[in-house]
């Protein structure tokens, strides 16, 4: 064997680490990491909580801001919400995706985070959101919070009131079918 | 000494068919079981539609999966969407095209199992079919023949309208009446609206055929209009089975209900002759149950289900299925619905739930590729639009403060309008086993199979451009929503699995109800009837004919008591 043979360590004891098996283990060792942190970011995506928590409120203003109407604020969304969209890793993962998107995308057009980016510039990145092709990561976040906050927000009786609608069906009815809505 | 059965007759399945017959047969005097595999309901308990999120809460059981959460049914191939279809797809302005690719969906099949069956969450629509639908080959040379005559179906159609509580209009294109006949429902103020639309197209709108209350009984209270049948009747007034079959079969003190009792296996004694029903009670023990008679009511999926399943020496492709027609001829109804906005409020979630009802289409001739016909219904409520929540996710796009100004300026604007159609057998459209999924004992899955041929595609066709021209001729041209059973699979009627006729060779039962191959078991339910109506909703017939089965069976069983003393 060649004294400078790879398979022989300089001080002769055994077989030693060349640099390319070196840079061949720290390549590994890379990929393992990332396969890692992708894997986390699939299975374990992190609970909203800080900078991303405020990003996720300003979303909320931004789909159901307080007007005429009460709040989501008032209705209660938030915690069913969340509640839901972690109950699916699907949805669990959307929602932490989707408010590094509405950051990113603040960031690009504004310099800031979503929360900071002022309303107008909300408004136009939720629509750049509505707006993204099927199955994006932003469409589909768009499409399971909006759907959802929706549902949660406006099954409330204070904003139904508000809208119109008198009283839950039952127990009374409604009697009046055959007559005209009163004005 | 052979043990000495149970009782005169086993019925499985606790729905529109189960309980009518049971209902019959106690009262003449038998004895029976009712096995049922899902819970009894208590309405104003379990449905009580008082709380504010009431829109939210569907029926309070997942139809379509076990109480383990494991789906209760497999499904066939998707059938490819082509692209002349695209412009009758399903869509609403608040989420877009219901469909993102390019093949049927199979959504979901939606049948409650519990005491009551699909009545519990049922619309209440009574029809009696065309009589013109029983006679489909004979006038056009499509789908079968019914074995009976009209005349025959008549008699029970009235017994089962006087029970369930009909109320319906003069209808010429439906004949019926009787003292029993309720007054009709008034249309409500937003379905009036629709009329002079009916009227463009040479239909009038009539109040519908009902089996909801329009006036008090000694036992039940006049409906409240609240719209919410779908999700189940509190009040009662809903002619579902459990209060109208049940209490009375109950009050004979010959019937044992037994829920929560899952059938597996239709046992036959050494002479081929049914003898008893093993089911499984909750914990998962099993139990068998003797009867001189078997009547199968689970529906036009579980039945077949049960026969495929049953695997007795000399069955070998499954109980009564010598002919290899236990699961086939499955049909469904057809559905094109639109949602449209009127120019003012009519606040359209009050009334019942499909109020009004056109019928000069739903008189079976050829049309265009198709032959049947369909029927035409206000459904403003039956399509969910009862609160703001529809309006804000399904008809209103986008979010902020244009979503809730848009949301205030049409709440109680929106109406519906549906076509429902026939549906003929077809060789790629039946019932059969799962070759993966098993439920909780062992059992597979049934497996649906739905394809449309390019009939029921025409048809849809025709349909879709008939409601649209009711919707722009009453003046709700703005359509927001469209659904339809083109491209998504979602079905609620469904027949003709084991259906009767007098070739055993294309029929599983005969013209009594009673299968062809094993001489004391019966059917009381939707796999037994041979077609799908035009349009017509299928309920008083499945429960017109159960009662026909159950008086057949009153009549062997007395013949055979006569043989057996003689």
């Amino acid at each position: 064997m060649h004294p400078n043979s790879p398979d022989q360590a300089p001080d002769g004891t055994g077989r030693g680490v060349t640099r390319r098996e070196l840079i061949a283990r720290l390549i590994g060792l890379g990929m393992l990491a990332a396969g890692a942190f992708f894997l986390r970011r699939i299975f374990f995506p992190r609970r909203l909580e800080g900078e991303s928590l405020r990003t996720f409120e300003a979303f909320l203003d931004t789909l159901l801001p307080e007007t005429e109407l009460p709040s989501w604020r008032a209705t209660g969304v938030m915690p069913r919400l969340l509640e839901e969209l972690s109950a699916e890793r699907k949805t669990r993962r959307a929602l932490a995706e989707g408010v590094e998107w509405l950051d990113a995308e603040a960031r690009r057009r504004k310099g800031a985070r979503f929360f900071l980016a002022g309303e107008e510039a909300r408004i136009a990145v939720v629509a750049a959101a509505e707006a993204s092709p099927a199955g994006s990561i932003p469409a589909f976040f768009y499409r399971v919070t909006r759907d959802q906050a929706v549902r949660l927000h406006y099954s409330h009786p204070a904003v139904w009131r508000k809208i119109g609608l008198p009283h839950a069906p039952q127990p009374d009815g409604y009697w009046d079918f055959e007559d005209a809505p009163a004005s | 000494m052979p043990r000495l059965p149970d009782a005169d007759v086993v019925v499985v399945g606790a729905g529109a068919g189960g309980l009518a017959a049971a209902w019959r047969l106690t009262t003449a005097g038998a004895q029976v079981v009712l096995l049922e595999a899902g819970r009894a309901y208590q309405p104003e308990r379990d449905y009580p539609q008082t709380s504010g999120d009431f829109e939210l809460r569907e029926f309070p059981y997942d139809a379509s999966r076990d109480s383990d959460g494991r789906p209760r049914y497999d499904f066939g191939p998707a059938q490819p969407l082509e692209r002349e279809w695209d412009g009758y797809r399903s869509w609403n302005a608040g989420q877009g095209r219901f469909v993102a690719g390019d093949e049927r969906v199979y959504q979901a099949y939606s049948h409650v199992q519990g005491v009551g069956g699909s009545t519990l969450h049922f619309q209440g629509e009574a029809h009696r079919f065309h009589q013109d639908s029983l006679r489909m080959h004979s006038l056009f040379g499509v789908g079968t023949d019914w074995p009976i005559p009209y005349r025959e179906l008549e008699t029970y159609y009235a017994v089962a309208e006087e029970r369930m509580g009909v109320a319906a209009p003069v209808n010429p294109l439906r004949p019926g009446g009787g003292p029993h006949i309720l007054p009709p429902h008034p249309l409500s103020f937003g379905s009036g609206r629709l009329a002079k639309g009916f009227a463009a197209i040479g239909a009038t709108l009539l109040p519908n055929a009902l089996a909801i209350l329009s006036r008090s009984t000694t036992a039940r209270p006049q409906c409240n209009y609240c719209g919410g049948c779908t999700q189940g009747c509190p009040n009662g007034d809903k002619g579902s089975a459990d209060v109208t079959f049940l209490p009375p079969a109950r009050a004979t003190g010959r019937l044992d209900l037994r829920t929560q009792a899952q059938a597996l296996e239709v046992e036959l004694d050494p002479h081929g002759r049914a003898k008893a029903v093993i089911y499984a009670d909750p914990s998962g023990a099993r139990h068998r149950v003797r009867g001189r008679f078997v009547v199968l009511a689970g529906g036009a999926i579980e039945t077949p289900r049960l026969l495929l399943a049953c695997r007795p020496t000399g069955h070998p492709d499954g109980l009564a299925n010598g002919s290899g027609q236990v699961g086939r001829h499955l049909t469904e109804t057809l559905h094109w619905t639109a949602v449209g906005l009127l120019p003012e409020r009519v606040d359209s979630y009050r009334g019942v739930a499909i109020d009004g009802s056109a019928w000069e289409y739903a008189v079976p001739k050829r049309g265009n590729g198709w032959a049947g016909g369909f029927r035409l219904a206000t459904s403003s409520n039956a399509m969910g639009l009862r609160g703001p929540v529809a309006y804000a996710e399904r008809l209103v796009p986008g979010f902020g403060l244009a979503h809730q100004r848009r949301l205030r300026e049409i709440f109680g604007r929106a109406v519906a309008v549906h076509a429902i159609g026939e549906w003929l057998p077809n060789d790629r459209t039946y019932v059969d086993l799962s070759p993966s999924m098993r439920d909780a004992h062992g059992i597979p899955r049934a497996r649906i199979r739905s394809w449309l041929s390019p009939a029921e595609r025409a048809l849809v066709r025709t349909m879709a451009d008939t409601v649209r021209e009711v919707m722009r001729a009453a003046g709700a041209s703005e359509i927001v929503e469209e659904t339809t059973s083109l491209d998504i699979f979602g079905a609620t009627h469904v027949l003709g699995t084991c259906r009767m006729g007098t070739d055993p060779v294309s029929s599983v039962a005969d013209r009594d109800g009673f299968c062809h191959e094993i001489p004391n078991l019966a059917f009381a339910d939707a796999s037994l009837v041979p077609s799908s109506g035009c349009g017509d909703s299928p309920c008083l017939t499945i429960t017109a004919l159960a009662i026909r089965t159950a008086d057949q069976l009153l009549e062997r069983g007395h013949a055979d008591e006569t043989t057996n003393s003689g």
